[in-house]
């Protein structure tokens, strides 16, 4: 009994170390943010002499942060919700109508994942430039839908295989109409997946789309533009 | 028969329609769009483009850079896969013991995929062109004497070592999410039969995770070839263009030559790499997939 407590108590000691180690640089960054520039060159370790936030109120007042971060919020909040119940849908639609139009739009969304990013950038804004349909949430909010379902369907159409199909004709003898079998029987089965669709999109996105920005200056531009509108 | 389809055909558009018309809209039609281009001369500035035929491909069969970088991602991608998913499988079983505070190091271990690949790179590049040659100069270490963002070699593993901390937390998830799911009387039933730790690792949970470790492959697959954010912020193509990844390439010569044609040629046969790399992995390993 005290040999499994003791290896217990080595056991977490041991993984917060490693937790420690695999975060080190974020606490190091956040450590610095509170030096002066000379402080850090002559030794990224030490402690700040004072905390000082003088670094913080400049970011904020040169990024015009309010708005940027009120942009990022609307984005991220309407595009989660928009992702997840969309791509929750069709992934519905695919694991369970074994349809062969089905199995091949379930291929090329999974396929479509391999596709570089820019190999659609240019082609992108050439075409929804010439139509006038850049630079505001809207657009972009559209952009992160298209680009965001195929990796919220793979994962929606792992989750929602695993659910048993009783339950579902269950609901439908008790005279329940597909659509209101989703939502309240196969969506709240699948809350996982919603997490973890939710949880990632952010990271994906942020990724992907401003990705254009340094690089290209008519992408750049329009991307930048779109997140100050 | 005929009210059926009908009925068919309304459940397809309302549960598919939005999802994949944003997905045509968005990623199909200019994939379409982009094809044709590689088919052309087009020139971003003057707008202008002539049909020109295969000549895009033929130049970069016999282009001996871009075949050189696409064998420096592939050895830079199967290095990353590899490094990200022992390390997530090991870090998935240890945090699906069910002790108390797992989900706490469930997220710290998640915590680098809060903050895009850009701000990762910038981040990464301070630790090594400065944190740690200044460990390196005060203790000795001479493994850390420079920034390793100087040399070719060194800066290609810090490249690996980024992308796979970054990765690690990511597939971490999706393991616990398979391990969870391994029935614990199988378990059981192996312990009664004598099975050590190890045993049940090897031929019980290995198994019966086939599905996640697939999901898991594809991912890192597309992922690590895909990388184009950390490569700009971390290294930015150097030194001297060595450690340039395919996608940063392509986009090199696409804004910065303005040959667009050609590099959305080389766009196009990287996504064949990747698409047959990462969709024969999957159907090979669905086969070893075994019932519970």
């Amino acid at each position: 009994m005290k040999s499994s407590r003791t290896s217990r108590i080595a056991g977490i000691t041991g993984l917060s170390l490693l937790l420690i180690i695999f975060l080190s640089p974020f606490l190091i960054t956040i450590l610095n943010t509170f030096k002066s520039t000379q402080e850090f060159v002559e030794n990224p370790f030490s402690m700040p002499t004072e905390f000082n936030f003088d670094n913080y109120f400049k970011a904020i007042d040169e990024m015009n942060f309010s708005t940027a971060f009120l942009n990022s919020l609307i984005i991220t909040v309407v595009g989660v919700v928009l992702v997840v119940v969309f791509a929750s849908m069709t992934a519905y639609l695919f694991a369970r109508l074994p349809w062969k139009i089905n199995k091949v739009l379930f291929f090329i969304m999974t396929a479509s994942m391999a596709i570089p990013f820019q190999v659609v950038m240019i082609p992108l804004v050439t075409i929804y430039g010439t139509i006038g349909f850049l630079d505001s949430r809207e657009s972009l909010l559209f952009m992160y839908l298209g680009f965001g379902v195929p990796l919220a369907i793979f994962t929606f159409h792992g989750f929602i295989k695993g659910i048993p199909v009783a339950l579902e004709e269950a609901a439908s003898i008790d005279g329940s109409s597909r659509l209101r079998t989703f939502f309240q029987i196969i969506l709240p089965a699948a809350q996982a997946g919603c997490l973890d669709c939710g949880g990632s999109r952010r990271a994906v996105d942020v990724e992907r789309l401003p990705a254009a920005e340094p690089c290209h200056p008519v992408a750049g531009a329009s991307h930048s533009s779109a997140f100050n509108v | 028969m005929r009210q059926k389809k009908l009925r068919n055909i309304g459940t397809f558009l309302v549960f598919g329609g939005p999802s994949l018309f944003a997905f045509t809209a968005v990623v199909l039609i200019p994939l379409a769009f982009g094809l044709y281009l590689t088919f052309t001369n087009w020139n971003m500035a003057t707008g202008a483009h002539a049909f020109i035929g295969l000549d895009n491909y033929r130049q970069i069969i016999t282009d001996k850079t871009y075949l050189g970088q696409l064998w420096f991602t592939i050895k830079y991608a199967l290095l990353t896969v590899v490094i990200s998913n022992v390390g997530a499988f090991f870090l998935g079983l240890i945090l699906s013991k069910g002790f108390k505070g797992q989900t706490f190091f469930r997220t710290g271990f998640f915590t680098p995929n809060l903050i895009g690949g850009l701000i990762l790179g910038y981040l990464w590049q301070f630790l090594f062109s400065q944190v740690l040659p200044f460990m390196g100069q005060k203790y000795g270490w001479a493994l850390f004497q420079t920034s390793w963002l100087s040399d070719t070699t060194k800066a290609f593993w810090a490249l690996v070592i980024v992308n796979a901390w970054q990765l690690m937390g990511y597939l971490m998830i999706v393991y616990i999410a398979g391990f969870v799911s391994v029935p614990s009387d199988i378990l059981e039933a192996a312990s009664i039969d004598g099975a050590g730790r190890f045993r049940k690792i090897v031929s019980v949970i290995l198994p019966l995770s086939v599905s996640s470790i697939v999901v898991c492959l594809f991912l890192s697959i597309s992922r690590s070839f895909l990388t184009y954010d950390l490569n700009l912020a971390l290294t930015n193509g150097g030194p001297y263009g060595s450690t340039e990844l395919a996608s940063f390439h392509i986009v090199q010569k696409a804004f910065l030559s303005n040959e667009y044609g050609m590099g959305q040629a080389e766009a196009v046969v990287l996504f064949i790499v990747v698409a047959a790399i990462a969709l024969t992995q999957s159907s090979l390993m669905k086969k070893l997939e075994v019932e519970a």
